[in-house]
């Protein structure tokens, strides 16, 4: 423990302040202060749980790990090979045998120790399995969609709140530089007034079949009930269980569209500082090979989802456009603007890819000593998710829609609104 | 009768959603028709698939009508989501009244949904028949119960649950609390202030676990405003952490009203806890904090300094400037200390502060004491004044920067290079291109001209490289190529292409492996013309990657991107590089993509990758129009070698079909055809017969003497319109009339035709009027989409002034008719026309009207 802590600390010295010339919020909290000075004493350290880890959850784990102050000591998952990697993962870094292992997250949930999960499960998992760490106590950092309805998002948030936790989505292109400087150029004013905001979106795909039934595996390898959730019935087909249960309607978030959405339509409305609302319509445009929905702020100011023409700065890029010139940027590092003048003021390129939750882990962290709210906080996201799955809806219904973002309901639209929610499959209550 | 405008597909569609998604705001369906349709699924036997669709739809459509037939399902283990989906959704008394019903009937797990389902209603009439689940010997039951009861949220419900504190197992009790704090939150809401805070006082009495009580007590502070100050101090006070952080939570959450509560409290504080007080205060950006925050920054022991510093950097920028400077000062005392950590914290604040607003007069000030440090005896202040001159882009430091750059002291040296990359201007570019010229071997010097010319106007700077490149050694041309790309742009790529194109090898190497990687899809072109034109093979491979390699990663248009793949495959020499397009194929599909893939079968090398590709997309549930997919399938079916992909093909073809055919249900469509009879159409019925389920005119061995119609009974406005043909003979024509009008008498028609045949497949003719194609795909590509000899879908479709016509999923019309005479509305007829050894067969006809 004591040498891995010196060198991560010099390290997270070194990236928090790179990090302070660039955001305003959070306050980036220097490691002695958070007593991470050397070896961190065991009662400070912050007990770390997982529930559903695998790629992606555990290239985030992975940075999670690296932090001084923080202890990995269980991971919860329906899949014994997945516990057993993870456990493996942590154990090494531990340098220990200790992290435990539980088929059943609501083990790890009951822990008086954990003070902390990582969710990274399926879209299906993470409001249901984020509101009960809240109720247990836990602060919660869960991967995105956090929520699969536009009324789980609202629930997701309201129990944040009610249970005093901290939360932290898993949008991690707030805490990455280009994007902070990108939306910092358009709260500046140095673009002029902003009309425009471009967000990109993948693919949208709403699949309603279900694969042909194959038997059931054994709940020790794969409890299918389990891996099902709140999601509804459905007969066992292994390709869900390897990643294949994208763009099916009971696991995946707004046909797809929040699997981008997520993160360019939250950039978007930080860029225009509009985290306390969201646009109030939403129209899908017939554009052939594309799916591209004009939102509209009540300010007037657009927001355009899209798939294509971009400039090729990596994957999720944004576009703001103001009337005195443009930037666009994504997950590559790069940035482009619209003239010299602008580039005058780029920051170096970073070599840290829109992909990497370093700084967005930290931040929470840090968020869970001082009781602050992270960059990706439940407010924020819960803006950002119910305006993408408002687009979603939209993209569904073939038609313009109008959103009331005080009452969150679709206005005189009796079909949208009963697109809002979905129910839970029993016994899971929240 | 409400006929609601109705689009989706989205009970059952995963395929037809690509082309019909996009915005048919004219498409009506009757509701109160459909949910009688799908109530009768309900009652059916059909499956259990069948019956959960019915659930969804009519969650989305359904009427109380419904609701009888949905409830019987609120008990049945697999479809009992389903129908809690639909009952959350309809609105109405009858839905509210069959949740409540069911709780006495409803058992175990279901009965727990049931109650979810009441709690997301908020139906507070339930709340006499939940309180006495909240004791029920099922916990879970109970425990749903008391989470209803908290969302339900009024004030009887507010009794219920304090009557309930105390009773039970530990984790009814935590919900129980949380009920309360639910109901404490709606109360205050809605303006009852007083119940609320008897609801969070009473949580915070009793027995319960620590994490609800915080977050009660938190709750309170926050409700009381003002009045809870005194609160939040006696929490600040205490031992325990845990409370500590809650009450800080507590702060935040009433933002500046709580500043000097937090000041008040902190100087009795540990060093510990006094750190994460002035993160919260400076985060609520109060100009109050200052005094306190500057204190810490500069009196303060270590670790507390080191976090006020940072919390400087984020209260100062938000201060007015007269506020700043003194911040400034304090910062630049700050640098000339000892600690690293300290030093690198001023620093970093000072270079947040001076890029913060680029016309303060802050910016001057630090550059001015930045210049000091830089001047300054003291090889560690030196130091810091040239990373900070680099940090702060200070231009005015760049002559004494490009001095330093020669300096003795190691130290010293690199980092007035490395600062050149934040102070270089324009005008300074050359001595710092010169620079890192003379060192090619170092990365500090290439890092830095990198950084500058990130910043730097770009076609200037890239033609600054450009020329750098005429006297250079080959060293120094890698290291300008490497600059250029970087940079990008039009003369960074010109140049890297000409290097690409030299005859040095080592130059040949870097452009190409450059060239591989650019951003811009611009480059294509290039890469095209060295992939056909080098003469190094190993180059030439490089440059045909890197080709492909923009249609894979960089975006195009679909048109595009087909072009590059077209080309590759044709140039490609390995399977290396074919994969490559398959790849490319598979990630964007789209109607041209699918087509071209599909044309790729024909070719017995390719033919598995392709037929790979289409099964991949099929089993991904890609979304491709379902006539599109499916003929593509079919094709890989009947031409394939490969048994595997052959039967797997099959399978998602069955599926596909099936499920098109539900999502035509659901959208309304009708058969206009029985298979049987001529019901509904009239015609000259020595040509037109019944075969085998067919309608088939003409024949292969005579002439049709003149052109025949047989015309549908009924009249059509606006409608979409699906049917299947095959054409025989060596040449053939055919079409189906639609708003079309009998001429009395005639074998004739006059109206729009959807024309099939030699030359004319999917074109717009209109028939006997103005007797011209109006729209069509271009002559040479219009049997692209046929399969000849074979049967192929038509969908047709009429809305308002809009005429579309797809083949097998192709779209090959997109007409708006202009002339406002023309009558939008008429029969349908199928038509085999005359003068021509031809026979046509129709199946499968079928027609919704939107």
């Amino acid at each position: 423990m004591t040498n891995k802590s010196a060198l991560n600390r010099r390290d997270f010295m070194k990236t928090a302040a790179a990090a302070s010339t660039v955001f305003s919020v959070p306050t980036i909290i220097p490691g002695t202060a958070l007593g991470l000075n050397g070896t961190v004493a065991p009662s400070e350290r912050i007990i770390l749980g997982g529930i559903g880890i695998r790629r992606r959850g555990g290239y985030v784990l992975g940075h999670m790990l690296e932090q001084p102050d923080v202890q990995f000591a269980a991971i919860a998952d329906v899949r014994a090979d997945q516990r057993k990697t993870v456990k493996a993962m942590a154990d090494k870094q531990n340098g220990d045998s200790k992290c435990d292992t539980y088929r059943d997250f609501r083990e790890l949930l009951a822990r008086d120790d954990i003070d902390a999960v990582l969710i990274a499960t399926g879209d299906r998992w993470h409001a249901t399995a984020s509101m009960m760490a809240a109720e247990a106590g836990k602060d919660v950092y869960s991967e995105k969609p956090c929520a699969i309805s536009i009324e789980l998002a609202r629930r997701l948030q309201q129990t944040i709140q009610r249970t005093g936790r901290v939360f932290q989505a898993g949008t991690q292109r707030r805490n990455v530089s280009n994007f902070a400087h990108a939306s910092k150029l358009a709260q500046s004013g140095q673009l002029g007034k902003i009309h425009t905001v471009h967000a990109s979106i993948y693919q949208l795909i709403d699949r309603h079949d279900w694969l042909p039934a194959e038997p059931e595996p054994d709940p020790e390898v794969v409890d299918w009930n389990m891996w099902l959730g709140p999601a509804p019935w459905r007969p066992y087909n292994h390709a869900y269980v390897d990643g294949a249960w994208r763009g099916h309607y009971d696991f995946d978030s707004g046909a797809k569209l929040l699997d981008w959405g997520a993160h360019t339509l939250d950039i978007c409305q930080w860029a225009l500082d509009a985290d306390h609302t969201m646009p109030v319509t939403y129209e899908p445009k017939d554009v052939p090979d594309d799916n591209v929905i004009e939102c509209v702020y009540e300010n007037g100011i657009k927001l355009v989802m899209r798939r294509n023409g971009w400039m090729g700065l990596g994957t999720c890029p944004v576009r703001f456009e103001g009337e005195a010139g443009w930037v666009e940027t994504g997950d590559s590092g790069q940035t482009a603007v619209s003239s010299d003048q602008l580039r005058a003021s780029l920051p170096s390129p970073s070599s840290i890819p829109g992909t990497s939750p370093k700084f967005h882990v930290r931040d929470f962290f840090n968020c869970v000593k001082t009781r602050s709210k992270p960059a990706a906080n439940e407010d924020v996201m819960a803006r950002s998710h119910i305006a993408c799955h408002a687009a979603a809806i939209a993209w569904k219904l073939g038609r313009k829609v109008k959103f009331d973002p005080v009452t969150e309901e679709f206005v005189n639209d009796d079909e949208a609104n009963r697109m809002r929610s979905r129910a839970m499959r029993e016994p899971w209550t929240v | 009768m409400s006929a609601i405008k109705f689009h989706f597909a989205l009970l059952f569609s995963a395929c037809l959603w690509m082309n019909t998604a996009s915005v048919n705001a004219d498409d009506k369906i009757d509701t109160t028709k459909e949910t009688s349709r799908l109530v009768k699924v309900l009652n059916s036997n059909k499956d259990t698939y069948a019956k959960a669709m019915a659930c969804r739809r009519l969650a989305a459509i359904g009427d109380q009508s419904a609701v009888e037939s949905i409830a019987k399902y609120l008990g049945d283990e697999k479809l009992a989501t389903y129908a809690r989906s639909a009952l959350e959704n309809i609105p109405g008394k009858a839905s509210s009244a069959a949740l409540r019903g069911a709780l006495k009937n409803v058992q175990g797990n279901q009965l727990v949904g049931v109650i979810n389902s009441i709690s997301k209603r908020k139906d507070s009439q339930a709340t006499s028949d939940l309180i006495p689940l909240l004791s029920d010997k099922n916990t879970k039951v109970a425990f749903a119960a008391a989470h209803a009861l908290g969302s339900i949220g009024t004030k009887p419900a507010a009794n219920a649950l304090l009557a309930a504190i105390g009773k039970g197992d530990k984790k009814l009790q935590g919900e129980v609390g949380f009920g309360c704090l639910m109901c404490a939150r709606s109360l205050a809401k809605q303006g009852d202030k007083k119940t609320a805070l008897a609801l969070t006082e009473a949580v915070n009495q009793a027995n319960l676990p620590k994490n609800i009580k915080l977050a009660a007590t938190q709750l309170t502070i926050v409700l009381k405003g003002e009045a809870g100050l005194g609160l939040l101090a006696a929490e600040l006070k205490t031992k325990d952490l845990q409370r500590f952080r809650s009450a800080l939570q507590a702060a935040r959450d009433l933002g500046k009203v709580s500043t000097p509560t937090l000041i008040d409290v902190y100087k009795n504080l540990s060093d510990e806890r006094k750190t994460l007080v002035i993160a919260v205060l400076s985060l609520s950006h109060d100009s109050a904090a200052l005094p306190l925050i500057r204190e810490a920054a500069t009196k303060g022991a270590a670790p507390l300094k080191l976090q006020a510093i940072y919390a400087l950097g984020e209260l100062a920028p938000s201060l007015d400037e007269k506020a700043q400077f003194p911040v400034a000062t304090d910062l630049f005392d700050l640098v000339k200390q000892n600690d690293s950590e300290i030093v690198t914290a001023a620093q970093a604040v000072l270079a947040k502060l001076s890029s913060n607003q680029p016309s303060s007069k802050i910016k001057p000030f630090i550059a001015m004491h930045t210049r000091e440090l830089v001047e300054s005896e003291g090889l560690n202040q030196q130091l810091t004044g040239i990373q900070l001159a680099g940090a702060c882009r200070i231009s005015s430091a760049t002559p004494a920067m490009l001095k330093l750059a020669q300096h003795s002291n190691a130290d010293v040296k690199q980092a007035a290079i490395k600062a050149l990359g934040g102070t270089t201007s324009s005008a300074d570019l050359p001595q710092l291109i010169a620079l890192a010229l003379k060192s090619v071997n170092d990365p500090t010097a290439s890092d830095a001209l990198k950084a500058a010319g990130s910043r730097l106007p770009l076609e200037k700077t890239a033609k600054m490289l450009a020329d750098a490149m005429q006297d250079a050694s080959t060293e120094q041309k890698q290291l300008l190529l490497n600059q250029l790309a970087a940079l990008g742009g039009e003369t960074a790529l010109k140049t890297v292409v000409e290097a690409a194109h030299s005859n040095q090898d080592a130059l040949q190497n870097t452009a190409t492996d450059l060239l591989g990687k650019w951003v811009t899809i611009d480059v294509a072109p290039p890469l095209l013309e060295l992939a056909k034109n080098l003469d190094n093979r190993k180059y030439k491979i490089r440059s045909l990657r890197g080709y492909i390699r923009v249609a894979r990663q960089l975006n195009m248009t679909p048109a595009q991107r087909l072009e590059v793949c077209r080309n590759t495959l044709a140039m490609a020499e390995r399977n290396d590089e074919k994969k490559l397009v398959f790849e490319v194929l598979r990630r964007y599909p789209n109607p041209k993509a699918v087509n071209y893939t599909t044309s790729l079968l024909k070719d017995k090398q390719l033919n598995v990758p392709a037929s790979a590709i289409i099964v991949s997309w099929a089993e991904r549930g890609t979304p491709i129009d379902a006539d599109l997919l499916q003929n593509a399938l079919q094709q890989v079916v009947a031409t394939t070698s490969n048994d595997n992909l052959k039967q797997r093909a099959a399978q998602q073809q069955a599926r596909i079909k099936g499920q098109a055919k539900q999502d035509e249900r659901g959208l309304g469509f009708q058969s206009l055809f029985d298979g049987k009879s001529f019901t509904g159409w009239h015609g000259n019925e020595k040509i037109f017969r019944i075969e085998n389920g067919e309608i088939v005119a003409g024949s292969l061995d005579k002439k049709v003497e003149r052109n025949e119609f047989l015309r549908s009974n009924k009249e059509y406005d606006d409608f979409e319109l699906k049917l299947e043909f095959k054409l025989l003979g060596e040449k053939t024509n055919a079409g189906v009339q639609i708003r079309t009008a009998e001429i009395p008498d005639h074998h004739e028609v006059i109206g729009y035709q959807a024309d099939l045949g030699n030359g004319y497949w999917g074109c717009l003719y209109d028939e006997s009027r103005r007797k011209k194609i109006l729209a069509g795909p271009p002559k040479d590509q219009r049997d692209l989409p046929v399969r000849m000899n074979d049967w192929n879908s038509y969908r047709i479709r009429c809305s308002g002034p809009r005429i579309q016509i797809w083949i097998n999923g192709v779209q090959t019309v997109d007409f708006t008719e202009e002339d406002t005479q023309i009558p939008l509305k008429g029969i349908i007829a199928l038509q085999i026309h005359g003068n021509l050894v031809n026979q046509v067969h129709y199946r499968n006809v079928r027609l919704r009207e939107l």
